[in-house]
């Protein structure tokens, strides 16, 4: 009994650090590629032939942007964003390094998942809002993104996910987290019961986050 | 107050034209419930759609209170659109907003202070019988409570002019009944213009002053309802006032009056309006002139608080003289619309 405790609670003092590099990483990123991610969204939705705010040339570039951009392997994406992080966290290792690479590959993908949320958006709402005499800026905060928020919420808890793998994934370039911890300690040093908790804690986070996301989602949902 | 002028809309796509409807003239008055009815195709709900321009006509001028909406700038238009309010057959409130929230929508787009916004949107729910459910969302509502909400968001800014598009298609019998109430209770109180669109002439029946006949695109006849009810013009108009006043005799008891009675009888179908519905024509006909009446159909009906009915009657007498004698008293003395049914085609054809 007591060696399995010993043994539940050996490295927890690295499991811990890994946990918060893990968050950090990840809230960062999350909360910056929103940012930039949620307009891009928007701003292909809106700028769609027949939309409010129909424009060729910008559906055109923010579609191709988002496209080239998600079909770059984030491994690939991290490797060529190297320079970039220099510049910006004056650094290419640590968790801030990653939080560049992070939300540079998140944005396109989060661009993509507010454009969905946004089209299933009940066009005949749209409609009615328009012959009220909305313009477009009150439609887009008090019609798309009110009425698409539950599935905006679900969209951000699967790319919130996401970022989690590929935060797993920045581990191998030296990025801290959980991910670093399970290749490091777990692959390099055959240390399989530092791999297992760490496979078992990202478990136990994913499991977490769904679960809150679909219970907000389906708090905000009256439908 | 609405006058639509050539107006035309058509759908270019890159080999062929559609179009919707061509070259429409209307004129719409103020406090009219003017209805525009077409089977499905017809173009009136891109007709509708062009009064607030939802849908830009390809050519024409739509008039609304003096000024051409089709020339105004993208400001100006939305500022004219705040004038009017439009209810849709499938509600469209904002399923994340409560009821309260969905009626203060446009109160908020029209930038009225919190204060204001409270006091009108309780007066709307008020209006609409709807005070107690202020609180719940559109998804706990029925099909008729949420065309309430409807009505009352499109209320909000007291518009001169509110436009119905299919309003009350997705609702039963029952429920379009009391909405259609509603929006008559709304054109007395308010003296607001309304444009109804639909497909049901029961709607049309109910409430309508004016209607106009959509069909392939081009208006058919338009007018008072009253007349085109009791004197329809075009086929289409027919088929829809069959619709709700069905007399057509069953082709079995057709055949046998016919039949029966090759030259001493004749079917008749008597259609009267207003006072003429009060007399007593029947008994005058077996009274004075010795005919017998055998009532196959009757039928009364009230349009815009007239009444308005239709009767079949198989006339016979063994002298068919005298039958002549009746219609000509029934037409010229009690001023109602007698028609001879010759055969069952003639019956469907007539009305």
């Amino acid at each position: 009994m007591k060696e399995v405790f010993s043994l539940l609670i050996k490295d927890s003092g690295l499991l811990w650090q890994g946990i918060l590099q893990t968050a950090y990483m990840v809230s960062v990123s999350m909360l910056l590629a929103s940012l930039f991610g949620i307009p891009l969204g928007i701003g292909v939705v809106v700028s769609e032939e027949g939309n409010i705010l129909e424009n060729k040339a910008i559906n055109l570039i923010l579609s191709t942007f988002i496209n080239i951009t998600r079909s770059i392997p984030f491994i690939i994406l991290m490797v060529a964003l190297i320079p970039l992080t220099r510049i910006i966290v004056g650094t290419s290792i640590g968790t801030s390094a990653a939080v560049v690479s992070l939300t540079i590959g998140a944005v396109p993908f989060i661009g993509r998942i507010v454009e969905g949320a946004l089209k299933e958006v009940d066009g005949g709402v749209i409609e009615a809002a328009q012959a009220m005499g909305a313009n477009p800026w009150e439609i887009i905060s008090k019609v798309l993104l009110p009425e698409a928020l539950p599935s905006l919420v679900l969209g951000l808890t699967i790319t919130a996910i996401s970022l989690i793998g590929y935060s797993a994934i920045a581990g191998a370039i030296g990025a801290g987290g959980l991910g670093d911890i399970a290749i490091r300690y777990g692959y390099h040093r055959f240390q399989t019961d530092v791999m297992i908790k760490t496979v078992v804690l990202l478990v136990v986070i994913v499991q977490i986050i769904q679960n809150l996301g679909t219970y907000l989602a389906r708090r905000l949902d009256h439908s | 107050m609405i006058k639509i002028n050539n107006l035309t809309k058509i759908y270019q796509s890159k080999d062929k034209q559609v179009v919707a409807f061509d070259n429409i003239n209307l004129d719409i008055g103020e406090g009219e419930i003017f209805g525009v009815i077409g089977p499905s195709g017809a173009g009136k709900s891109t007709l509708i759609r062009c009064l607030n321009l939802l849908e830009e006509p390809t050519a024409g001028e739509v008039i609304i209170d003096g000024q051409d909406i089709t020339k105004l700038s993208t400001y100006k238009l939305r500022e004219a659109r705040k004038e009017m309010g439009m209810i849709f057959q499938r509600f469209n409130l904002l399923k994340s907003r409560t009821v309260a929230d969905n009626v203060a929508f446009p109160l908020e787009i029209a930038g009225k202070t919190k204060r204001e916004i409270t006091i009108k949107v309780a007066e709307l729910l008020e209006l609409v019988g709807l005070a107690d459910k202020a609180n719940n969302y559109p998804s706990q509502l029925s099909g008729g409570q949420q065309q309430r909400v409807g009505i009352a968001r499109a209320l909000a800014n007291d518009p001169k002019v509110l436009l119905c598009d299919e309003a009350t298609s997705a609702l039963d019998p029952e429920t379009t009944h009391s909405i259609l109430e509603l929006l008559k209770k709304i054109n007395d109180k308010l003296g607001i213009t309304i444009v109804i669109i639909t497909h049901e002439m029961e709607v049309i029946k109910e409430i309508c002053t004016k209607v106009a006949v959509l069909d392939k695109g081009t208006i058919a006849e338009h007018g008072d309802v009253i007349d085109i009810f009791t004197n329809p013009q075009a086929e289409v108009t027919k088929r829809f006032i069959e619709r709700v006043i069905n007399a057509n005799v069953p082709e079995e008891l057709l055949s046998r009056v016919t039949v029966a009675n090759p030259d001493k009888g004749r079917l008749v179908k008597v259609s009267f309006i207003g006072e003429s519905a009060a007399k007593p024509m029947v008994s005058e006909l077996v009274h004075n002139f010795a005919i017998d009446a055998n009532i196959l159909y009757g039928n009364i009906d009230k349009i815009q608080g007239t009444p308005f009915g239709t009767l079949i009657i198989e006339l016979t007498c063994e002298n068919p003289s005298i039958i002549e004698d009746g219609i000509n008293y029934l037409v010229e003395e009690l001023e109602v619309k007698v028609e001879v049914i010759e055969n069952e085609g003639s019956v469907l054809s007539s009305n």
